[in-house]
């Protein structure tokens, strides 16, 4: 395992030149300790977020005062290049001219190992002690004072989500000092190479954290038995307890699971869109865009066809854009936000860790599956959650093959009437399901390496800051569309071009015998699953008018095809974007022989046991 | 005994982490060798989540065959 991306040297190379004025300050700490409302409230709204360079984590920058900037880092608990997170993070935290350390006044034992780990690396520090509300809640008393003492650095008491503290910490950033290092601790520059050595660093950590460990309890103090905390701290820990349960957790995740298809994949995948898409964009936008552009070229011309045609790249890409990804990703970001803030997205993450392991993941892959259901495209871009390459490729995979998004979900729906009813969809269901273990066991065996175990902290369940869900969820949504808008508009480009070129009716015609012959589906469903390529809902809503004239078993047989067949245009972009040419190519060929080879499995087993 | 073999209400204090990674991953969290933590829940064949103070981490099935404890006492 390489300590970090990038050599010594180069990591010199890295550092910003030393403008005029121009400050960095680096903003660290363990993850869910409250550093983004932090950042948040230190920056105001106007955040830039950007991928690292090189890398695949988003980096939050914003302005601390006129020549100062604040630059997030991921939330991490140690600086030991264990994953790309904490590589980023520590290239950032080297450059820094001034660290602010936030740490949780709930977990300080914990977070005080970075807090020394900074010190010992003689970073100048400033620490921020968050969350004290919740400490108090906890009956939990800490010592600024000694903790400031011991430390040998200004420490200042924060309650980020009420704003308490922040203007304190803002105005004596530059108060910020090197501490005082862990006793007998090597300078700096021989102590990072030390920690290099698997066996010198478990040693070094040792005394580090021995030293924290009298510091903490020093400086902190539990009041009374923990038994008489207030009610509001054993309710958030009973639930968060009954979450972990099997069967209370599993029947929690139905629910949720169930209100998330009603509230996106029902009110906002279907009745907002209908909307935006249909109202806005194809009532008022396109047939703008088209005036405007046929004031330039003529209609009838194949360059009007490839600009503003039924797939041309402008009208198609900003009625995408805009008419159907931005509400449904900004439904889903709100959502997946409040899960996240309230804390129980991690428990779901405990509770499937064992299924998902079993796939070559580990717990931390729900989110990106869960989020897949949304949006495919963006379940892929937040498979940078995950630790190693080799869990993203797999994730993504199934992603790209079992997961239908919530779109095509909404048309699905509606065919499945036609295709038996509740006995079509758990045949649906189970045939995705088990495609998709059988998908991951595969994969997880020819895949060199291991999955990860699974080490997840779980923050107490809490009521989540609505400013906070709302800014998190713009934030997002906002650097997704930046991301994906590109793509998209590369997707429409292609796909327009072979509409006018004529490729696309001749992929129909190639198709046809396959559909005929293997699928025994009529001609014209070869239609659909081309139309499936463009969007993946036109694929399925392709099968709309032929639901009159073809049987359940039929039915049944097109829709998985259209599931497994090619991810949309967009979502193979973010692929090839994210995973590569050579990974992007074989998902594709590979997405084409499953959706065949199964849907004529599917096709000859429902024949011949006709339970549909 | 391992950490995967406890029960749900059990404190314990730990003995060994065999893996050096994931003794050194520990060691960040706070878990090693002599600090006492409570089992408060384990998913069959899945994580096991210890509690150490205000502090709540699910530990991978694997990890936890990894890291040997005695118990302190039982609920």
């Amino acid at each position: 395992m390489t300590h970090t991306l990038l050599p010594p040297d180069a990591l010199m190379a890295l550092k910003p030149e030393p403008s005029a004025g121009e400050r960095l300050v680096i903003l660290a700490g363990n993850p869910n300790v409250g550093k983004s409302v932090v950042f948040n409230a230190l920056t105001g709204l106007y955040v830039n977020v950007s991928n690292f360079p090189g890398t695949t984590v988003d980096i939050p920058r914003g302005k601390l005062d006129e020549n100062t900037t604040l630059q997030d880092t991921p939330g991490i608990y140690g600086l030991s290049g264990m994953s790309e997170e904490e590589q980023v993070a520590e290239k950032a935290i080297l450059n820094a001219d001034v660290v602010i350390n936030v740490v949780s006044a709930i977990s300080l034992e914990r977070d005080l190992f970075l807090t020394q780990q900074l010190i010992d690396y003689e970073k100048r520090l400033i620490v921020a002690v968050n969350q004290m509300d919740e400490a108090c809640e906890r009956k939990l008393d800490i010592d600024m004072v000694k903790l400031s003492e011991l430390l040998g650095v200004p420490v200042y008491a924060c309650v980020a989500t009420q704003g308490q503290g922040i203007d304190k910490l803002k105005t004596h950033v530059w108060d910020a000092k090197t501490g005082n290092k862990t006793p007998d601790s090597p300078p700096a520059e021989v102590l990072q190479e030390d920690e290099k050595h698997p066996g010198k660093r478990l040693t070094l950590y040792g005394h580090r954290r021995h030293h924290v460990n009298a510091i903490s309890a020093n400086v902190v103090h539990q009041h009374e038995d923990e038994n008489k905390n207030t009610w509001r701290h054993q309710f958030s820990r009973k639930l968060g307890d009954a979450f972990l349960n099997p069967v209370i957790g599993l029947i929690a995740m139905a629910g949720v699971l169930l209100s998330l298809y009603q509230v996106v994949g029902v009110w906002v995948a279907g009745d907002t869109v209908d909307f935006t898409e249909g109202t806005v964009m194809l009532g008022y936008v396109v047939p703008f865009l088209k005036g405007l552009v046929e004031t330039v070229v003529p209609a009838g011309n194949w360059f009007h066809q490839l600009l503003v045609g039924e797939f041309g790249v402008i009208t198609m890409s900003i009625q995408y854009i805009y008419g159907v990804l931005f509400p449904l990703v900004l439904g889903f970001y709100i959502y997946i936000s409040l899960l996240e803030d309230c804390g129980y997205l991690p428990r779901v993450a405990v509770l499937s860790d064992s299924l998902l392991s079993r796939i070559g993941l580990n717990g931390r892959a729900v989110i990106p599956i869960i989020l897949g259901f949304g949006c495919v495209t963006m379940a892929t871009v937040s498979t940078r959650v995950l630790n190693t390459q080799r869990e993203r490729t797999i994730a993504s995979t199934i992603l790209a093959i079992t997961v239908p998004c919530s779109a095509q979900l909404a048309v699905i729906m509606a065919l499945m009437a036609s295709a038996g009813g509740l006995k079509g969809w758990l045949v649906y269901v189970a045939c995705l399901f088990t495609i998709m273990i059988a998908l991951g066991t595969i994969l997880n065996n020819l895949l060199p390496g291991k999955s990860t175990p699974l080490v997840l902290d779980l923050p107490p369940m809490r009521l989540p800051s609505l400013k906070n869900v709302f800014q998190k969820t713009w934030v997002r949504t906002q650097a997704f569309i930046r991301e994906a808008a590109p793509l998209f508009i590369l997707g429409s480009a292609i796909v327009a071009i072979f509409q006018v070129s004529g490729f696309l009716d001749k992929i129909q015609v190639w198709l046809s015998p396959v559909t005929v012959s293997l699928l025994h589906l009529p001609s014209e469903t070869a239609t659909a699953f081309v139309m499936g390529m463009v969007r993946r809902d036109f694929g399925a809503a392709g099968l709309l008018h032929l639901s009159s004239s073809i049987n359940a078993i039929q039915m049944m047989t097109a829709l998985i095809v259209i599931t497994l067949f090619v991810p949309c245009i967009a979502s193979a972009a973010v692929f090839w974007k994210e995973r590569g040419i050579k990974e992007a190519t074989m998902i594709l060929i590979g997405s084409w022989l499953l959706a065949f080879g199964i849907g004529t499995l599917v096709c000859r087993l429902l024949e011949a046991v006709p339970i549909l | 005994m391992t950490l995967n073999e406890t029960q749900v209400g059990d404190t314990l204090c730990i003995i060994d982490i065999a893996n050096p990674q994931i003794a050194t991953m520990a060691m960040r969290l706070g878990i090693c060798k002599g600090s006492n933590l409570s089992v408060c829940s384990k998913v069959p064949g899945g994580p096991v989540v210890v509690r150490r103070g205000h502090m709540e981490i699910a530990l991978g099935r694997d990890i936890c065959k990894q890291i040997t404890v005695t118990k302190v006492s039982s609920q």
